[in-house]
């Protein structure tokens, strides 16, 4: 019998389950690709049903559930922050302990669980899947129990932790308390400040500097009569909003320039933070490796500045680096704990979702009106004639093999298009994704072809850095308005249908690169089962569906009516939505 | 947070943290630490939120706008989701010379499941313009579906701008939430709520607690819209609904087993089992006599009230059959499913009791219905589900609510009953409400009886519905979505105006059901009108679930649910079987062997095991030696024992002795702690967390891991 870990983390945001099977990663997967409200916090109750299939073992065979966090100090840290809700009635509602109590009943399990801390949870989701024998390890997020930054150094199978930043100083807590002055929602939106702030010029950076003073070691404060993080309604004070001297914007509103200059000004700032205590971090460790986990560390314009500028010689960033990656963490620490072995194998890919046969796609699309075509037993055709589509400037939706970990679309559940067409990302972004203009996309390319394309000398397969764009190919759909892009490498080895996608492009086109972005329109998780996929696909301007082997064409088909019953359910759908403006601490 | 709190109270927040998760805490010690910790200030912002709400100026979906000049209610875009709950009026006009009447309720005041083309406002005000006594009269048409009572109350406060000269309300079926909520939101009540189930005399014993409490909060609403009503001078009608108490019957989750003292819970399944034999078997004293011990067992299940009327009908015993089919609807109450909207006996009651206090006038619905049956019970001929009503039973209620506002207005004794059976919808109208109730009534797990009899006089008044009919078993019997299957588009392109119904056409993510009933009720309606479509489902029913296609997952819910009805406490990862028998629906074919495969176990039992027998079509094919950890079984249907189509499996649970080692205080903290009181207050009989079937002949088994020998007998 295999010896077998459950991960877990739950009861924020972005809950997810995982499993390790004799310290291999089986599968892992966010329950709010389940139940389709983003950012899910619930206990995930259906993406560990759905690990335990994966693994084909029963609630009987596990040996251990690994939790992300230590509930009793973080319940600590929310009662010394001072909660609206928390009365001398209420407090015992907050009993830490029911973690442990909903585990054990709402998973119906009696054995072992073990308890690690959030940022520990972090570094071991980053370090012990990196494949590194020894790297420094930087964690930075909003807050986990008490710490929001974390310094250490992983060796083998061990990691220290040696300095940690406390709440409420915080990088995560000043990037979404901008984000959500910015108008974004907290949690999703800070990506779309990262992406706004090569728009605008840093002519706020001095501002923002006074939000931050950094300190010789890894410490750094907020200044904190800028911050209302407890308040409700939003996360900034007054005293922001005169600061910059603009009101905050209103969700939905125009973006201006101020607004995007706001948002580089704090990119620059996070930059300048960021590499200081990257220096720091190699100048305490020696190590010439760096792991990154955390929130903070999706932001790939930061990273790819550490990397370029900083003293590491390799990074490697959990592709999952928000607090669903947690559950890799976990669960590698409880094998490690419990086994005393290393961890088999490094992350190499993060098709580690749910996949689905031909023959149930098949049915499902003999209950439909669609008109379809069948390429079982002739991927070749599939390939060459989805190629053809996007190079005749087509939109796809590529469902292809087990879903992604993580919030990135890496190939499995992708839509892409041709990124030499200068109108692309406008009518994406439009008619597609539903969302701001100004967001760009990103380049899937071929592993062996990056470096004519790309300044990388190295694969980038998750999507986690950026670069600048050397090709000699006019690539106005994935090139951002600095020039830069933020690259996914594909290769035969871990995608092999992607790749092949890729080199039929190629073939036809010349260019190995695909525009790639997340199969989902705006406010909804990434789609995990066909069904998720059609329902997509009807409602937006996607050309053509490839779902596995099947090819669907809008040019064969009426979807008026299908889409007037879909229209029914957005508003129910935006009404679930989990995202809040303000940054949750419960 | 902007000020950076005392680094020194860390400690405190981490003593204090530790000090929760001890179970341990003294109370007095918390609050010192919450006041250090600068908690416990005084809570102004419900006061704001209150003023904040009295300063909108919208009335539900409508806002105030000028157009030419005039200000009027209009449809707000913004609130563009709830246009489907309330009534198809664009606008609401400025107040003329007429009689203005608003109607405030919930979905039966809508007309729902006859809505937009026959509501009750509709029918109050052409019947009311037939009395020249009022000189012209409109009504304004406020309801909205699913409204609860502090929105219903919201929307009384709002309405008066609309200068109402009357105001009706048809209110009070979705009132139980109210009590939820100062039940789960109130410390006080939640504890006292716990104490008792904790102390074992099971949740029967807070009858008193939740009465009292649902009392004082309609109480509390009728102070309120009467001090309102006197304020602005305007009279307030108050009719009071009434339940179907003949024709709908209890949920599945309503029929979860109580824990009880003892031995009690045990007693009480034999009873039942004793009970229904007696009175399939026509013995009705007997019969009566196992209703009353289950009764007396267990005041808080419905079964016993239910068997108790049954017999009571039987002997035509109307009054004594009406009081228990009362109890047993009001059972509701103790929360073991989101029950369907009903009205309570304590909230008609406190209206009776209180309403004249506060000037309010009453119209007591379920005495008009009982006097207009001649005495007889409330049935199908009222209702088309578990509260809303045929077109009689509007015409019934509409006209007992004219006769109030005519005394009200006129001073006048008016009898309009003759009038109002003459306003009457088209027979497509009656048609599709049938039919919209069978298919409600299938969802909230109702017999084939009631659905088949709503099949066929939806057919009778309409053939348009078989096609509707058709369309629809299509969908229900497929495994994709309802949404995007070409079916439902067709439903939809048929314009038979299910698009009204949509939402309740779309199944739960993942709750999409069989409905096994409701496609054989409306394939049988069908042949009666020559339409065969019994080989069509079986085929469809093969390919799109069969087990020779696919191992299925017998706890999904096409093969686990008959109703969408859910349990309101823990909703845990795997099944848990709160009644002694469960049953799986597997597709299959005559001939084909199935290997189950099964996770199971008993939960209550201690260190024992006990025996888990599990049934297909009444035969014998498993009996299981199940212990309280979880463990793999292997079971093997013979081929023989398989028919065509739907085969039922059916695990019976052993009625073991619980053991219960907990002692109650630490029952009672760990209530407290987790909210879970409805856990300790409902039995699981047993859990299963894998339960899947593989067309697979025995021979493939993996032997190491078969536990049980396969014994094919005759359940029955």
């Amino acid at each position: 019998m295999s010896f077998n870990i459950i991960g877990i983390s739950a009861f924020y945001h972005d809950s997810a389950c995982c499993i390790l099977k004799d310290g291999i990663l089986e599968a892992a997967v966010q329950e709010e690709r389940f139940t389709r409200r983003k950012n899910e916090s619930a206990l995930p109750k259906q993406a560990f049903l759905y690990c335990l299939e994966e693994a084909k073992i029963s609630i009987n065979h596990i040996d251990c559930i690994a939790y992300y966090e230590d509930p009793v100090k973080k319940f600590a840290r929310q009662l010394w922050s001072g909660m609206d809700i928390i009365t001398s009635e209420t407090i015992h509602d907050f009993n830490p302990n029911q973690v442990e109590q909903q585990l054990r009943e709402e998973l119906g399990y009696k054995g072992l669980i073990k308890f690690y801390e959030h940022h520990m949870s972090h570094a071991a989701s980053s370090f012990f899947y990196s494949g590194f024998k020894e790297a420094a390890i930087l964690t930075i997020d909003g807050v986990g129990e008490w710490a929001t930054t974390t310094y250490g150094l992983g060796t083998g199978n061990r990691i220290e932790l040696f300095e940690e930043v406390s709440f409420p100083d915080s990088l995560g807590l000043l990037y979404s308390t901008i984000t959500n002055y910015l108008g974004f929602k907290v949690n999703s939106g800070e990506y779309k400040v990262m992406g706004l702030a090569p728009y605008g010029k840093p002519i706020y950076a001095d501002k923002v500097r006074t939000l931050i003073t950094s300190e010789n070691t890894g410490h750094y404060r907020l200044n904190l009569k800028y911050f209302d993080f407890m308040q409700g309604e939003r996360m900034y004070s007054d005293e922001l909003i005169e600061l910059f001297g603009l009101p905050p914007r209103i969700h939905e509103s125009e973006i201006t320039q101020e607004h995007k200059d706001i948002a580089k000004s704090l990119q620059i700032v996070l930059e300048e933070v960021l590499l200081e205590k990257a220096q720091y971090l190699h100048q305490k460790t020696g190590a010439r490796n760096l792991c990154m986990a955390g929130g903070v560390a999706l932001n790939c314009v930061a990273n790819g500045n550490i990397l370029r500028k900083g003293p590491f010689e390799r990074m490697f960033v959990q592709p999952a680096a928000n607090d669903a990656g947690c559950s890799l963490g976990a669960a590698a620490l409880a094998y490690i704990d419990l086994s005393n072995n290393d961890m088999k194998r490094p992350l190499t890919h993060v098709y580690l979702g749910p996949q689905f046969g031909a023959n149930s796609i098949e049915r499902l699309l003999q209950s439909t009106s669609l008109k379809y075509t069948d390429y079982r037993g002739n991927t070749n055709e599939l390939m060459h004639i989805t190629a053809k589509k996007l190079a005749a400037g087509k939109v796809i939706g590529w469902y292809n093999g087990r879903m992604e970990f993580g919030p990135r679309s890496l190939g499995a559940r992708s839509i892409l298009a041709d990124p030499r067409d200068p109108a692309m990302r406008d009518r994406i972004n439009a008619m597609v994704k539903k969302r701001e203009a100004f967001r760009p996309f990103a380049p899937a390319v071929l592993e062996s072809r990056m470096q004519e394309h790309f300044d990388l000398n190295h694969p980038s397969r998750f999507m986690l850095e950026t670069c600048q764009v050397i090709s000699s190919l006019y690539l106005p759909a994935i090139t951002h308005v600095d020039g830069s892009a933020r690259v996914q490498t594909v290769s035969r080895e871990t995608n092999a249908r992607f790749a092949d996608l890729l080199t039929a492009f190629d073939n036809i086109t010349g260019c190995p690169i695909l525009l790639n972005t997340s199969f989902n329109v705006r406010n909804e998780p990434i789609v995990n089962s066909p069904e998720d996929a059609l329902a997509c696909f009807i409602n937006t301007d996607i050309d053509c569906l490839i779902l596995e082997d099947f090819f669907i064409d809008i040019a064969n088909n009426d979807l008026s009516m299908l889409e007037m019953i879909q229209q029914n359910f957005i508003n129910a759908q935006e009404e679930n939505a989990i995202s809040v403006s303000v940054y949750t601490f419960i | 947070m902007s000020k950076r709190p005392s680094e020194i109270s860390k400690g405190i927040a981490s003593d204090l943290a530790n000090l929760i998760v001890s179970g341990s805490a003294n109370q007095e010690a918390v609050n010192k630490m919450l006041t250090a910790l600068g908690y416990n200030k005084p809570d102004e912002k419900e006061q704001d939120q209150l003023q904040d709400r009295k300063s909108k100026c919208n009335i539900g979906i409508y806002k105030l706008e000028s157009i030419d000049g005039k200000e009027q209610y209009v449809r707000d875009i913004a609130r563009k989701d709830r246009w489907s709950f309330f009534a198809d009026i664009q606008s609401i006009p400025v107040k003329s010379d007429k009689t203005r009447i608003v109607l405030l309720g919930e979905s039966v005041a809508r007309g729902f499941l006859l809505d937009p083309d026959y509501t009750p406002g509709y029918v109050l005000e052409v019947l009311l313009n037939s009395y020249s006594e009022l000189g012209g009269t409109e009504v304004i048409d406020l309801a909205e579906t699913n409204l609860g009572m502090q929105e219903l109350e919201k929307r009384y406060l709002e309405c008066f701008a609309l200068e109402p000269d009357l105001i009706v309300f048809l209110a009070g079926n979705n009132w139980r939430d109210a009590l939820s909520n100062a039940i789960a939101g109130n410390v006080t009540n939640y504890r006292k709520v716990a104490d008792i189930i904790a102390s074992g005399l099971g949740i029967q014993a807070t009858r008193n607690i939740m009465e009292d409490l649902f009392s004082k909060i309609v109480d509390s609403f009728l102070k309120s819209v009467g001090k309102e009503a006197k304020k602005h001078d305007v009279p307030v009608v108050f009719a009071i609904p009434e339940f179907n108490l003949l024709d709908f019957k209890s949920t599945p989750s309503e029929k979860y087993i109580s824990k009880l003292p003892g031995d009690g819970t045990r007693e009480w399944v034999k009873t039942k089992d004793a009970a229904e034999k007696a009175i399939d078997a026509e013995d009705l004293n007997e019969g009566e006599s196992h209703a009353a011990k289950l009764i007396n067992l267990d005041p808080s299940h419905p079964s016993g009230y239910e068997l108790m009327a049954i017999c009571k009908l039987k002997k035509q015993r109307y009054d004594e059959a009406r009081n228990c089919l009362e109890l047993a609807r009001d059972t509701a109450l103790y929360h073991r499913s989101d029950s369907k909207p009903r009205i309570f006996r304590s909230i008609r009651e406190t209206i009776l009791k209180h309403a004249h206090l506060y000037n309010i006038y009453v119209v007591d619905l379920p005495e008009v219905f009982k006097e207009y049956l001649g005495g007889k019970i409330p049935g199908r001929d009222l209702f088309l589900d578990y509260c809303h009503f045929t077109v009689e039973g509007i015409q019934v209620a509409v006209g007992a609510i004219a006769n109030s506002i005519l005394r009200i207005l006129t001073g006048k004794e008016i009898d309009t009953l003759s009038k109002v059976k003459t306003i009457k919808p088209e027979s497509r109208v009656i048609a599709m409400g049938y039919l919209f109730g069978a298919v409600h009534n299938a969802h909230w797990g109702q017999s084939y009886d009631i659905l088949y009899y709503q099949c066929l006089q939806a057919l009778k008044l309409s053939r348009e519905t078989a096609k509707v009919m058709y369309f629809y078993c299509d969908i229900s019997s497929r495994s994709a979505p309802n949404k995007i299957c070409k079916s439902f588009e067709q439903l939809m392109e048929a314009r038979a105006k299910m698009d009204r119904y949509f939402h309740a056409l779309l199944p739960p993510r993942d709750g999409k059901m069989l409905e096994v009933d409701l496609v054989n009720a409306m394939v049988a309606a069908l042949k009666t009108i020559g339409f065969n479509l019994s080989e069509y489902i079986l085929q469809l029913r093969v390919k799109e679930h069969g087990v020779m296609h696919q191992p299925i997952n017998l706890l999904k819910s096409f093969y686990s649910a008959t109703s969408y009805d859910e349990y309101q406490g823990t909703k845990p990862a795997f099944f848990c079987a709160r009644t002694e028998k469960s049953e799986f629906f597997l597709v299959s074919m005559e001939g084909q062997s199935v290997l189950l495969h099964m996770t199971l176990r008993l939960p209550n039992l201690g260190n024992s095991s006990d025996i888990v027998l599990v049934s297909v079509n009444g035969s014998q094919v498993g009996s299981l030696e199940v212990g309280s950890e979880w463990s793999d079984h292997f079971v093997t249907i013979p081929g023989e024992i398989c028919v065509n189509g739907i085969n039922k499996i059916i695990i019976h649970w052993p009625l073991s002795h619980p053991s219960e080692d907990r002692s109650l205080r630490a029952l009672s903290e760990k209530m407290a702690a987790t909210n879970s009181v409805l856990d300790f207050a409902y039995f699981v009989f047993g859990e299963i967390y894998t339960f899947t079937a593989e067309s697979q002949l025995p021979e493939d088994k993996p032997e190491s891991t078969i536990k049980e020998d396969l014994k094919v007998s005759n359940m029955s």
